[in-house]
């Protein structure tokens, strides 16, 4: 048996692992939730934002102005991908907007390698997350640690902007009833545009966070991507807390599993998806009615 | 569609099969590409039911090409059985009963939940085949040492070679394949399943058990899957971990829509056409990596604008094709 | 356009040979087959003859330049690029008596560098097509054992010579040899060999260890010998064995079992991007203040990329380090040459591409013949003298170059004389004292034809 520290680091490691999870998949669900469409360009808007955070930290040596730029940087892609290509596919079959969202993935994955080559780079860790802390039961970098709050105060912030304000609650009522929502004559492409980018900008955020513990490459949203895939299906697809329970119980499979033996950790993850489609198809938190 | 009609399309494509070991060597196409090819087409040709007929988009199907392969290399590399096409058999048979619990399993949620659940058990089979199965498949060492095929022929045996042998040996059952793939769409069975597509709501009120009809559509392309893996084995004398990656699933997706979906022999072509331009690019400094990036921008502008692909723009233009105008959703 | 040009060759290589089978002997003595005419001419094998029939010959290179192993890819490439030309211009043979004239034979080397992506199927690929397409006669490049013993079984089945790249597991010149590969990169056993003794000396004896291993042939290599070695002459005992797929992004929870199995050492086996980011993180999880690093082979770049405070008092083995410039001359001359070219001191793995290439130049030169039987049979029972290592040879019942295998320890920060002074050599050890015994690892090397 695992000793009493390394399950409590474990359990600590898997939700900070998970809050970063909760978060990507945040963004997709939101984009799912509104808009009616999975974002298979989400992993590689993660990539893109951690360039641009890279690139960020390389002109100004500020971490905080790296993830504001990048956030921001990847949210004016997010916009731009809607305003050119997504919107011609609301009407298409939701294969056809997977094909899309895919294809745009690998221009902009490709485009990130033809750019910066195929080499890790390097995105160091800010002044104030340097070093180790005490816990006690074991020790655990202080910068993981923070992660682990920046991510959980991102999707306080992501919670705040669905649920009290004007725009979440249009993006809930697009959830709940598109048509209506167009009969009040809102804009609604103008909010569908504005939509993709917040989803985006979490996915960059996401991106711009976690560079400095695994460094920017090119090709380092896929597994990301796959695993915020799970999550949504485990949390139910479309619903804000269900991304955010999704996520916990993910980093938490991966990071206790690996206790007993790493290499089950992520056929455990999968292992688990495939019980809570027999389970629970919808998810843990799914509106009823959709997929 | 006659049935005259239907047997030209076949007489064109076994035509130009049996040409192209003559044709191919003035084009400076090596019989490398060309096989390489054939077995990503034969992959293609039970996605393309599963996608292009049924409307159904996996991006799992790695996960029986692996499966298919690994099994007919471990079979044949361990020594337990020496006929490769006995091999070949038993390793399709493997990915259409891993097929069926994963079909079983994935087709509990339909449409969007569909793509990204096939896309997680993917995953999942290439973590299983990298390290809890290793002892087995070599984990990220795959198995080396595959043999060739010999056949049996009235009593002489004939050792299939490297090269053009290898490639009428391959050749031979993908068009064994696509003829089994056109009686298939043409069959009553292949109307349902396009009905099920065309408006995925009315084909269960007419009366069809809609699930069981993707269950078997999902099946049948893991059949083909894992055939086409088996083939790969043999083919490069070497089972690579790379047949079970992700990337190996969006290359048959990607293939797929270039060349043409609900054509059957679109996955071929777009097959084709990457494989060559990725060797052609190989060969011009600096743009060695850019193969995927033209193929990416080259599929959205496809997707977006040609929505049948490269192969049917040029061949039947006419075929009107349902398009589905759908709301995002209900 | 590239295609287009490159086809000619080929084309005129054909006609040539038709005309050297219709009995002319100017083709066959043209392509240095001359010795042979006297003979029975043997069978065409491989690419042979109709590789070799034009004034040039083709050489299938493959080369991880995406992926984890990009870094150490793009060394190795530039390796094959110095030497190559340093052959086909002379530029060799002035400095290694080994060569003579330009080119090999007098024939050109061409080449083409296919990209593996640091997965075996894409290498398997390119050689593929330079053997069927380019009639290359020798294959050679790879920066991971997976690929390296894939491309050694094609070039068994392909009957092409192959100099594998750089590949540290035992299997490649063990389990897995083949007649057709000649491995130069120290084994993992002869790298944990040589390494024990050091970091048992350095560190102290009956030590617990905790192993970060890769998840492949190699990574399986190193933790198998380097185990059985400090066991053997330190009495260290394995605390936990953390197996990692390759490519792993977060090393999180694998540090943490490590951080947890109260190790005193930390023996580092992930390669390439890999080792770098989990050294990265296991320093930020205060692995490295509790435990001693060692990295039993240690990747090109590794100090550039983790700094020099980060690698000081770091134990390793690698296949070449700049730093032997001083005991050979030969050695001098390549780092020289290389610096000059590309602004930074050669790494390893451009080492390989450099003297695998030049020691298959030198036996085709030796054989007088590239008909591969006569290559082999040459590189099996030739000493090379003078080579950027000091004399060296194949070991005839396995492939394994015997070679000296160099210990390093990382310099502090204080004590480098200049940007890239990284390491210390701690010691050479001779390639004899290293090799495990006759048949240790059951290699069967397979038929010449």
């Amino acid at each position: 048996m695992p000793s009493l520290g390394l399950f409590l680091s474990q359990l600590f490691n898997g939700l900070a692992l998970g809050a970063l999870l909760a978060l990507v998949a945040s963004g997709l669900t939101i984009i799912f939730g509104t808009l009616g469409l999975v974002n298979f360009a989400h992993g590689a808007l993660f990539a893109f934002g951690a360039y641009a955070g890279f690139v960020t930290y390389g002109l100004t040596h500020s971490f905080v102005l790296a993830l504001a730029a990048g956030a921001l940087v990847t949210g004016l892609l997010g916009l731009l991908m809607e305003w050119s290509l997504i919107r011609r596919y609301y009407a298409r079959p939701p294969e056809d907007q997977i094909l899309v969202t895919f294809g745009i993935g690998i221009v902009i994955v490709e485009s990130l390698r033809m750019a910066f080559g195929g080499l890790t780079q390097n995105v160091p860790q800010p002044a104030w997350g340097r070093g180790i802390l005490n816990l006690h039961y074991f020790f655990y970098p202080v910068y993981r640690l923070e992660v682990l709050g920046i991510a959980a105060l991102a999707l306080f912030g992501l919670y705040l902007l669905i649920y009290w304000t004007r725009l979440g609650l249009i993006v809930r009522a697009g959830i709940e009833d598109p048509l209506m929502v167009r009969m009040l004559g809102i804009r609604v492409p103008r909010v569908m545009t504005l939509v993709f980018g917040i989803g985006a900008v979490a996915a960059g955020f996401a991106g711009v966070v976690y560079a400095p513990i695994v460094s920017a490459a090119p090709d380092m949203g896929s597994s990301v991507q796959v695993q915020s895939f799970v999550v949504v299906v485990i949390g139910g697809l479309g619903s804000f807390p269900g991304a955010v329970v999704g996520g916990i119980i993910a980093g938490e499979i991966l990071s206790l599993t690996s206790m007993f033996d790493p290499a089950y950790s992520d056929v455990a993850l999968y292992a688990l998806m495939a019980l809570m489609l027999f389970v629970l198809p919808r998810g843990l938190l799914g509106t009823e009615g959709r997929g | 569609m006659s049935r005259l009609r239907a047997l030209r399309a076949e007489g064109i494509v076994l035509a130009v099969l049996a040409l192209l070991p003559w044709v191919a060597p003035a084009l400076h196409v090596p019989a490398d590409v060309l096989t390489r090819s054939l077995i990503w087409g034969l992959f293609g040709l039970g996605f393309d039911i599963l996608f292009g007929f049924t409307g159904m988009l996996s991006f799992g199907q790695a996960a029986f090409y692996g499966t298919g392969g690994f099994v007919s290399a471990w079979l044949l590399t361990s020594g337990t059985l020496s006929s490769v096409p006995l091999a070949l058999l038993i390793g399709m048979a493997a990915a259409t009963a891993y097929g069926l619990i994963v079909g079983y399993v994935s087709l509990r949620r339909v449409g969007i939940y569909f793509a990204m659940i096939t896309l997680a058990f993917g995953e999942m089979s290439f973590f299983l085949e990298n390290s809890p199965l290793a002892a087995w498949t070599g984990g990220e060492n795959g198995l080396p040492g595959v043999p060739t095929p010999s056949l049996g022929l009235f009593g002489h045996v004939y050792a299939v070679k490297a090269g053009w042998p290898l490639y009428a040996f391959i050749a031979t059952i993908f068009f064994a394949g696509y003829v089994v793939a056109r009686r298939i769409v043409a069959s009553p069975y292949g109307v349902v399943l396009r009905a099920i597509k065309s408006n995925p709501r009315r084909a269960p009120a007419v009366g069809h058990d809609a699930q069981r009809y993707k269950l078997s559509a999902f099946v049948l392309a893991a059949a083909y899957a894992g055939l086409a893996g088996g083939l790969l084995g043999v083919f490069q004398g070497y089972m690579p971990p790379d047949a079970f990656f992700l990337s190996t699933s969006g290359q048959l997706v990607l293939s797929t829509v270039i060349g043409g979906r609900a054509t059957l022999i679109g996955p071929l072509i777009g097959a084709f056409t990457w494989i060559d331009l990725r060797s052609v690019l190989q060969q011009v400094p600096h743009l060695g990596a850019a193969w995927k990036l033209i193929f990416g921008a080259v599929f959205v502008v496809i997707v977006t604008l040609f929505r049948r692909g490269i192969f049917t723009i040029s061949w039947n233009p006419g075929d009107v094709h349902a398009v589905g105008v759908e709301l995002p959703s209900d | 356009m590239a295609r287009k040009d490159r086809r000619v060759p080929r084309d005129a290589a054909r006609r040539d040979f038709m005309r050297s089978t219709a009995g002319i002997a100017g083709g066959l003595l043209a392509a240095g087959l001359a010795p042979r005419a006297a003979q029975a001419a043997p069978q065409p094998l491989g690419t042979w003859p109709l590789g070799v029939t034009g004034d040039s010959v083709f050489v299938g290179v493959t080369c991880p330049l995406t992926g984890p192993y990009s870094a150490a890819g793009e060394d190795h490439k530039k390796g094959y690029e110095l030497v190559i030309e340093h052959i086909n211009s002379g530029e060799l043979a002035k400095h290694w008596h080994h060569l003579r004239g330009k080119g090999v034979l007098g024939k050109q080397i061409r080449y083409q560098v296919g990209d593996t992506e640091s997965v075996p199927n894409p290498g398997v690929q390119a050689q593929t097509r330079f053997i069927t397409q380019d009639k290359a006669i020798m294959i050679t490049g790879s920066v991971n054992s997976a690929t390296a013993i894939a491309i050694e079984k094609l070039a068994q089945r392909e009957k092409v010579v192959n100099m594998v790249g750089a590949s540290g597991s035992n299997d490649t010149t063990g389990k897995d040899c083949q007649r057709y590969g000649f491995r130069s990169q120290p084994s993992a056993y002869m790298a944990a060999k040589a390494l024990a003794p050091v970091v048992v000396k350095e560190i102290g004896k009956n030590k617990k260890v905790a192993y970060l291993v890769p998840d492949y042939t190699y990574g399986e290599s190193v933790f198998d010998s380097t185990s059985q070695f400090t066991k053997q002459d330190g009495g260290w005992q394995i605390a936990t064995k953390q197996v990692v797929p390759l490519g792993t992004k977060d090393f999180s929870s694998y540090l943490l079992n490590i951080a947890n199995s109260g190790a005193d050492v930390f023996v580092n086996v992930a390669f390439g991007a890999d080792c770098v980011l989990s050294t990265k993180q296991a320093k930020q999880f205060g692995i490295l203040e509790k435990m001693k690093l060692v990295v039993p082979n240690i990747s090109p770049f590794q100090a550039k990329e983790l700094g020099a405070e980060l690698m000081q008092g770091v134990y390793g083995t690698f296949d070449f380090y700049w730093g032997l410039e001083g005991r050979f001359p030969l050695a001098k001359f390549f780092v020289a040459e290389f610096e000059k070219r590309y602004h930074y001191k050669p790494e390893w793995c451009a080492h390989i591409a450099y003297m695998q290439t030049m020691l298959w130049a030198a036996t085709v030169e030796k054989a007088k013949s590239f008909y591969p039987v006569d290559v082999i049979k040459t590189l099996e029972k030739t000493s090379f003298s003078d080579t950027t290592l000091g004399t060296v040879h194949y070991d005839a019942a396995t492939h394994q170059l015997v070679r000296p295998v160099p210990v390093v320890v990382g310099n502090k920060p204080s004590a480098m004389k200049h940007p890239d002074d990284y390491y210390r050599i701690a010691g050479l050890v001779p390639g004899a004292e290293t090799m495990p015994p006759a048949g240790f690892f059951g290699c069967k090397l397979g038929s010449y034809t």
